[in-house]
C-alpha cells in the first residue's frame, strides 16, 4: 500500500514550504490536494500544488479537479502545464461538477453527467499533443464561429505534459459506477481513500482493513493544527508496517517503545 | 518610480527551443536574480495554442515564482480575461495574493488572435463587452470575501490592472478603477492624453493607482551589442507577434519592425534614464522594463538584468 498526504487548507508560503520539506523527508509517496473542500477565497488547490510541486522533489502530486465546470481545453492546460514543471509527477483526479457548482458556473446542473464525459474526453485528445477537433453537446472545439473568420478545422495543445499518458483516476461515489469506456481507474473506495487520523493506533487499526479490501493509495488527513509532527510521527510509527508482508516483532516493539519515550 | 522586468512567457522559439521545464526553472533562477537585483516585481504574460508552447497559465507560474521568493513581487502583463471564466481568475488570483501577503498584481487585457478565441468558442468581436462583465465579476468577488472573512486586516485583494492600447479600453479601466499597463512603444505625449481619458471615464474623476509602461529596455555602450539587441527585438515582434497574426489570416508585421529604435530604450545607462524619465514626467509611475527576450540567450539577458540594476534602477526609483 502506498501512502499520500492529503495537503491542508493553508493560505500561507511558509507553511507550505514546512510542509513541503517534510513531505520530501518522509515516506509519504503522494501529495494531495482536494477541491472543494474549503471556502474557494482560501484555497485553490491548482495553485497550491503548483507552490508545493517547486518545493518537493519526488512525491507524487495529485490533485482532484472538477471537470466539465469549465472549458475543458483551459483545464487541460493547465493540468499540462503543472505536470510540465514538476517534470511529470501529476495525477489527476476528475470528478463531476456539484449542484452548488453548477449553479455559481451558471451551468444546468442535470448536464453535470455529460459535461463531464465531454470534459475528460476532451482532455486525453489535448493531452495527446495532436491536432484534434472535438464535436459535443457542449463544446466544439474549435468553435469555427463564421465571425472569428476562416480558421484551421483543428487545435493541437502546444504546452506539453511532461508523461505521455497523464494518469487520470475518475472519482466515484462507490455506488459502482462504470467508466470502461474511458479505460481509467476510479479513484473509489477499493483503489484509493481518504483516511482522516488523529489517533495513531485508530489508523492501524483502520489501515489493516483498507489494506484487506485492496486500498492501492490510503491518502492521510491530519488535524491541520500541526501537520508537520503528525507527518513524521505517521511515517515512523505507522508506515513501516505496510513495508512488508510481516513486520517482525522485534521491530514492532522498538517502533512502540521509541513511540512512547517521545511521548507520541 | 517602481521598477519592474517583464515579460517571461516560458516559449520555446525555434532559435532557442527548451522544454517547458527546462524554461521554467530558467524562470524560477531568473525570478530569484531579479529579487536580489532590488526590483520592485516580475510579470508575466499569456498565449495559447502557438507552436513555441506560450504559457497558457501565468497564474500558475506565479505560485511557483512567489513560494520561491520572499519580498517580489509577482503580476501579469497580460493575463487574457475573456478567454477564462471570471469566477476561476477571481478565485485563484484571490488566493495568491493571500498566500503570498498580497505580493500577486493582476494584469488582464482583451487578447487579440482569432485562433485563440475560436479554440474557445467565443467570438472575437464580443470580448470587449465579455471584459466588461468580467471585471465586475472580479470585484464583486473580491468584496464579498473582503466582507465576509474573519481574518479581517490580513486579507488583501490582488492590484488589478488594465493593459489598454484603445480608448476604450482605457476608459473601461477608468470606470473599474484598475491601474493602467500602456504599450512601450507609445511617445510620452499620449500617456497624457490616456490619463486624461481614464480621468473623465472614472466615476469620481480619479486618476488611475498606478500607471505602469511596458517598455523594452537595455543597457550597453557596446554598438555591436545594441545591433544584437535589436536584431532580437526584431525577430520578436516580427516573428512572435506577426507570426501569430499572419496564422489568424492577417498580415506577419508589427508596426514595431520599420522602427524599433521606437519601442526600446537603448543605449548608455544615461540615454536609457532619460527616456525614462521622459515617461515619467507624463504620469508614468511604474516601469515594467522589458528585457527578458526568448529569441535572446539567457546569460545575456541576465547580465542585462544586472547591468540595468545597477546602473539605471537607483537614478529612476529615486
Amino acid at each position: 500500500m502506498r501512502f499520500g498526504l492529503v495537503v491542508p487548507d493553508v493560505a500561507d508560503l511558509n507553511v507550505m514550504r514546512r510542509i513541503g520539506a517534510a513531505v520530501d523527508e518522509s515516506a509519504f509517496d503522494v501529495v494531495c490536494f482536494l477541491n472543494g473542500t474549503g471556502p474557494a477565497a482560501w484555497w485553490d488547490p491548482v495553485v497550491g500544488a503548483e507552490a508545493l510541486g517547486e518545493v518537493t522533489t519526488h512525491a507524487r502530486i495529485m490533485l482532484e479537479v472538477v471537470a466539465g465546470v469549465e472549458h475543458p481545453l483551459l483545464l487541460a492546460e493547465s493540468l499540462a502545464s503543472l505536470d510540465a514543471a514538476t517534470t511529470g509527477r501529476l495525477e489527476v483526479i476528475a470528478r463531476r461538477q456539484r449542484a452548488n457548482e453548477s449553479h455559481e458556473f451558471g451551468n444546468n446542473p442535470r448536464a453535470a453527467d455529460s459535461r463531464f464525459s465531454e470534459a475528460v474526453e476532451v482532455l486525453q485528445r489535448a493531452w495527446g499533443c495532436r491536432p484534434f477537433r472535438f464535436t459535443g453537446e457542449h463544446w466544439t472545439i474549435p468553435g469555427r464561429l463564421e465571425s472569428n473568420g476562416d480558421l484551421s478545422t483543428a487545435v493541437q495543445m502546444t504546452t506539453r505534459p511532461n508523461q505521455l499518458d497523464v494518469p487520470l483516476w475518475i472519482l466515484t461515489d462507490g455506488t459502482g459506477e462504470r467508466f470502461e469506456r474511458l479505460g481509467r481507474p476510479a479513484a473509489s473506495r477499493s483503489r484509493a481513500q481518504v483516511l482522516d487520523v488523529d489517533d495513531l493506533d485508530l489508523a492501524v487499526a483502520r489501515l489493516d482493513r483498507m489494506a484487506a479490501t485492496g486500498t492501492a493509495i490510503a491518502l492521510i488527513r491530519f488535524s491541520p493544527s500541526d501537520t508537520t509532527a503528525a507527518m513524521l510521527a505517521f511515517c515512523r510509527y505507522v508506515t513501516p508496517r505496510y513495508g512488508a508482508v510481516e513486520l517482525p516483532g522485534i521491530v514492532i516493539d522498538s517502533m512502540l517503545r521509541h513511540r512512547d519515550l517521545a511521548g507520541q | 518610480m517602481k521598477v519592474s522586468v517583464g515579460l517571461w512567457g516560458l516559449q520555446s522559439p525555434w532559435l532557442r527551443p527548451a522544454s517547458f521545464g527546462f524554461r521554467s526553472k530558467e524562470l524560477l533562477e531568473d525570478a530569484s536574480l531579479v529579487e536580489e537585483a532590488g526590483f520592485s516585481g516580475i510579470w508575466l504574460s499569456e498565449h495559447r495554442l502557438w507552436y513555441d508552447g506560450y504559457d497558457p497559465a501565468p497564474l500558475q507560474t506565479a505560485a511557483r515564482i512567489l513560494i520561491r521568493t520572499e519580498r517580489l513581487r509577482v503580476g501579469t502583463a497580460v493575463m487574457l480575461l475573456p478567454q477564462h471564466h471570471p469566477i476561476t481568475v477571481a478565485e485563484r488570483s484571490f488566493f495568491l495574493s493571500r498566500m503570498s501577503g498580497g505580493r500577486f498584481d493582476l494584469g488582464v487585457g482583451l487578447g487579440y488572435r482569432n485562433l485563440e478565441f475560436d479554440a474557445l468558442g467565443i467570438e472575437r468581436a464580443r470580448r470587449g463587452s465579455i471584459m466588461e462583465a468580467c471585471l465586475a465579476t472580479l470585484r464583486s468577488r473580491w468584496t464579498a470575501h473582503l466582507v465576509g472573512s474573519s481574518a479581517g486586516s490580513g486579507l488583501s485583494v490582488p492590484a488589478l490592472f488594465v493593459g489598454a492600447t484603445a480608448r476604450r479600453s482605457i476608459e473601461r479601466a477608468g470606470r473599474h478603477g484598475a491601474g493602467l499597463i500602456l504599450p512601450g512603444g507609445w511617445e510620452p505625449e499620449q500617456v497624457v492624453v490616456a490619463l486624461s481619458q481614464y480621468r473623465s471615464a472614472s466615476p469620481e474623476g480619479a486618476p488611475p493607482p498606478e500607471v505602469a509602461l511596458i517598455r523594452h529596455c537595455w543597457v550597453t555602450e557596446s554598438t555591436i551589442e545594441k545591433a544584437a539587441v535589436v536584431e532580437g527585438l526584431v525577430r520578436l515582434l516580427h516573428q512572435q507577434y506577426g507570426g501569430m497574426s499572419q496564422l489568424d489570416g492577417g498580415t506577419p508585421t508589427h508596426p514595431g519592425v520599420s522602427d524599433p529604435l521606437g519601442e526600446i530604450s537603448v543605449g548608455a545607462p544615461s540615454a536609457v534614464i532619460e527616456s525614462i524619465e521622459d515617461f515619467k514626467s507624463a504620469g508614468v509611475n511604474h516601469l515594467i522594463a522589458r528585457i527578458h527576450n526568448p529569441y535572446l540567450p539567457t546569460h545575456m539577458v541576465r547580465r542585462a538584468i544586472g547591468d540595468f540594476a545597477a546602473n539605471v534602477l537607483p537614478k529612476v526609483v529615486a
